[in-house]
């Protein structure tokens, strides 16, 4: 099945676990969604999760029996860490810069040189598309890159964390997070404005945007591949 | 020293394997079911799930999936020709290990 049908149908049968269940069965969903395995496989294990919850729902059995486990973030890891296993080196860099085009088109071309460079280079020199790449846009996005992957990574346990902790601490932590960040991405303006190279942004974002469009027909095809094996 | 548990997981994928070719076409958790029943105490469907990931990619097991009473539809997996000999070749190197630790086992020196 594809990745889509998997989600539409787990929203379609998870009405029906009782709010004990329920509760337990979002945790999963929560914490495979945000692991850093194939869209697909993390889809069909959730779709697999939801059917055994509803088996011990109806056999009037806990799911921990059912799923043989003790607790449930033991048991999502289990099953991350065992998918990990099976993918490739080049799987395992796929996966960690999988958002990496996306990040790029967003924040370099988007946020730095269209409203950045780009507008500021057409009111000084005319309408051109050559736009300069800095030193300071390049340490800035490896700063965003990593800021995501602190947080798709950690998601589960900051929120649990947060859960936890009265408002404002979790308040203050965010805010030094960002406060950092932002500090960062000042200082690297300042002082790392060093134009590396001049390219066309047209072709610039043409490139990203067809690595895009070959990363989608990629996942497309490994969903396929799974299912007809 | 390994525990019990850490040998059986070793020898998990000739285990899965050796059901689906008894039950011919068997669902996942039911595999998980036989598994726990058998001793496997410390398995989990977290661990087991990617193993029949990686146990379609290599193509020694194939899926079907089909409509379930309970609602939502679920995959029936079934031994491939690459399956069958993957499972002869895990019970002839399975018998000669067997063999060489019962000898040395049983071996007084």
């Amino acid at each position: 099945m594809k990745t889509k049908k998997y989600i539409q149908e787990t929203s379609k049968y998870m009405d029906k676990l009782n709010e004990e269940n329920s509760e337990k069965f979002d945790e999963i969903l929560f914490r495979i969604r945000f692991s850093k395995v194939n869209d697909n496989e993390a889809e069909e294990f959730i779709y697999h999760c939801l059917d055994v919850f509803l088996e011990a729902q109806n056999k009037e059995i806990s799911v921990e029996e059912a799923l043989g486990i003790n607790n449930i973030d033991e048991f999502c890891n289990d099953f991350i860490n065992e998918t990990k296993k099976n993918y490739s080196l080049f799987e395992k860099v796929y996966y960690k810069l999988q958002y990496l085009p996306l990040m790029i088109i967003i924040f370099t071309g988007i946020w730095q040189m269209l409203f950045g460079k780009l507008i500021k280079i057409w009111i000084k020199d005319g309408f051109t598309f050559e736009v300069p790449i800095t030193l300071s846009m390049v340490v800035n996005l490896i700063l965003v890159m990593f800021a995501i992957d602190v947080i798709f990574n950690k998601m589960y346990s900051i929120c649990k964390w947060i859960d936890g902790k009265t408002n404002w601490k979790s308040f203050i932590v965010l805010w030094i997070f960002f406060t950092i960040l932002m500090g960062i991405f000042v200082l690297s303006e300042l002082f790392l404005n060093i134009v590396i190279i001049n390219v066309n942004y047209l072709v610039f974002m043409g490139i990203f945007i067809a690595i895009l469009i070959i990363q989608h027909f990629y996942e497309n095809n490994k969903s396929k591949d799974i299912g007809r094996a | 020293m390994a525990s019990k548990s850490q040998l059986l997981k070793g020898s998990l994928e000739g285990c899965v394997l050796k059901i689906i070719e008894i039950e011919k076409e068997v669902y996942g958790y039911d595999i998980f079911k036989i598994l726990k029943n058998s001793g496997f105490n410390n398995i989990s469907e977290g661990t087991l799930y990617p193993l029949y990931t990686r146990l379609q990619k290599n193509g020694y097991i194939k899926s079907e999936v089909k409509a379930s009473e309970l609602g939502p539809s679920r995959k029936y997996f079934s031994l491939t020709d690459k399956g069958k000999e993957e499972l002869e070749s895990f019970i002839t190197e399975w018998n000669e290990l067997s063999n060489i630790i019962n000898g040395i086992l049983k071996r007084t020196f």
